[in-house]
């Protein structure tokens, strides 16, 4: 009999019960199939997998635990990969109709290591087609659903990998994120996910949407399965990290948070009460938070889009040229303007955003972080065209990347996890940001602000008949 | 901040398209693109951009201090 109570567990509680013997690798990968087999098809999160040959593997692990060998940190760990990762086990096809990649020599970087710490790839999950938006309503696979509330999007690009966590399909993810595509979702579905500063994790083997943005990251259920997840994914192949991966410096000293103000900051009303109870929740943990004034918001938001478009244009170019129909037409009509842009203009943008991001590290210094709503909204319904909040209207595809975009011009980590939920009973995400190469210190503040909430282990109601 | 003006219309999009040997886009699909190059150019100002003395960005100064500080 399968226990779906399993299925609620964090990577370091389901690692706990099978080094003790309790619970063995299938067991726990017999419970998180049986969520696919009764949750994918609501929320389309997978759009491949091989429940069989999961199992298979946890059995081979539980053999070999059996003999004593020493079980890597994700041992018997299911794992959702997001579908523009090469894996040898699965197609790849980005969300799209146009990649149809000869398979592979080897995995993703990022999923070879994951693997060889033990982890069970489960599948591929759903992703807005080719990346190249953040609603995932645009895939070949048809959009993927918010296990809150299947009439509304989930967000993107990596809303698969989010919906399977919410859905509790898995308890570990993969995403990548140009512009906030795993902060993205991870907020509109009510996970967590970390964008890692730039090169931090390679990005060997991932299909790129803008070489200079991209960044590859992993996707959980709290901050502390995150750091697990992250550790496990840093090799000499990114730019690595040599400190201490361990370090909660946060809980230990006086906090400073900023919290940036100016243009381009407004917020709907239910989010920002959310916001304002979690800066209180880090002001009772002892955080000093103040405000901090950032500039030029819209001139840098005008760099990014040159630097993407132009970028995912250059990588497109060859398909965009033999087969121009077979892209969803939203995705098309944005390379085709790619296309327009001189070259002039992308270094003129990349000139600007070396300003940019200096002026931004200097509004950052003597912070641990800054902190914002991932959104600005709670994740629109799947029609919705146009969202009105504090006085703008902006486009669903524009409010999701709103404020995300930042953290992809500067190269700096960002997390975003649970804080809330709003009018509608979405979930509400906290965005917190820090300086280059600080990703696990803001994993131990993500962890600080789990202590003091349980928003991280809320369970949509699709999901929660498994509950104990 | 001063906005730059649309520098594409439709017929200037086709005969750029034309030019560089492109497929001509539908009048629909054209008139969306217009309509995305002007969102990208939306905030863009080429003197603002231009006027920066440094050099392109580049992560390597940043890469390199995380590096060496661990």
């Amino acid at each position: 009999m399968v226990d779906l109570t399993l299925t609620h567990k964090e990577i370091s509680e389901l690692s706990a019960l099978m080094a003790s013997g309790q619970v063995s690798a299938r067991e726990i990968v017999a419970a998180f199939v049986s969520n696919l087999e009764l949750h994918n098809a609501t929320t389309n999160a997978f759009i491949a997998a091989d429940a069989e040959r999961a199992l298979a593997r946890a059995s081979t692990l539980d053999a070999l635990r059996g003999t004593g060998k020493t079980m890597g940190v994700l041992s018997g760990i299911p794992l959702a990969v997001k579908d523009n990762y090469l894996t040898l086990d699965f197609p790849t096809t980005a969300g799209s109709r146009v990649y149809d990649a000869n398979p592979p020599k080897s995995d993703a970087r990022a999923v070879a290591l994951l693997r060889e710490a033990g982890a069970i790839v489960l599948g591929k999950t759903n992703m807005h087609e080719w990346a190249y938006g953040a609603t995932n309503k645009i895939s070949a696979k048809g959009p993927t659903r918010n296990p809150w509330n299947t009439q509304h999007i989930t967000g993107g690009s990596s809303g698969g990998s989010a919906a399977a966590l919410a859905a509790r399909i898995v308890p570990a993810a993969l995403g990548s994120d140009t512009g906030g595509s795993i902060r993205i979702p991870s907020s509109g579905c009510g996970v967590c996910g970390i964008k890692p500063s730039y090169d931090f994790v390679s990005r060997e083997g991932v299909l790129p949407l803008s070489w200079s943005l991209d960044a590859v990251g992993p996707m959980a259920t709290s901050a502390r399965d995150l750091r697990i997840l992250l550790s496990a994914m840093i090799d000499g192949a990114g730019l690595g990290f040599n400190g201490d991966t361990t370090r909660i410096p946060a809980a230990k000293r006086k906090m400073r948070l900023g919290i940036p103000v100016g243009q381009g900051f407004e917020l709907a009303d239910d989010v920002r009460s959310a916001f304002e109870t979690a800066q209180k929740v880090f002001a009772e943990l002892g955080a000093e938070i103040v405000p901090v004034e950032i500039s030029e918001m819209m001139e840098g938001f005008a760099a990014w889009k040159t630097i993407l478009h132009s970028e995912a244009t250059a990588f497109h170019a060859k398909f965009l040229s033999e087969r121009p129909n077979e892209y969803a037409d939203t995705v098309r009509i944005q390379l085709e303007a790619g296309r327009c842009i001189t070259a002039a203009d992308y270094l003129n943008a990349q000139q600007y955003r070396r300003g940019f991001n200096h002026k931004l590290d200097l509004a950052m210094t003597g912070y641990d972080a800054f902190i914002y709503p991932t959104l600005p909204v709670t994740a629109p319904m799947l029609d919705e065209e146009a969202l009105h909040f504090e006085g703008v209207t902006v486009s669903a595809q524009d409010s999701m990347t709103y404020v995300a975009w930042f953290a992809n011009l500067a190269g700096l980590p960002a997390l975003s996890i649970p804080c809330g939920f709003g009018k509608q009973g979405l979930p509400i995400g906290l965005m917190l940001m820090g300086r280059f190469g600080t990703d696990f210190d803001l994993l131990g503040l993500g962890e600080l602000f789990q202590t003091a909430t349980d928003w991280h282990r809320r369970v949509p109601a699709l999901a929660s008949h498994s509950s104990s | 901040m001063k906005k730059t003006p649309p520098t594409w219309s439709l017929q200037s999009l086709q005969i750029y398209r034309h030019s560089r040997g492109w497929p001509e886009l539908s009048p629909e699909m054209a008139e969306k693109v217009v309509l995305a190059i002007h969102d990208i150019q939306d905030h863009y100002d080429g003197e603002v951009f231009s006027s920066s003395a440094e050099p392109a960005f580049l992560f390597q100064p940043m890469m390199q201090k995380v590096k060496d500080n661990g």
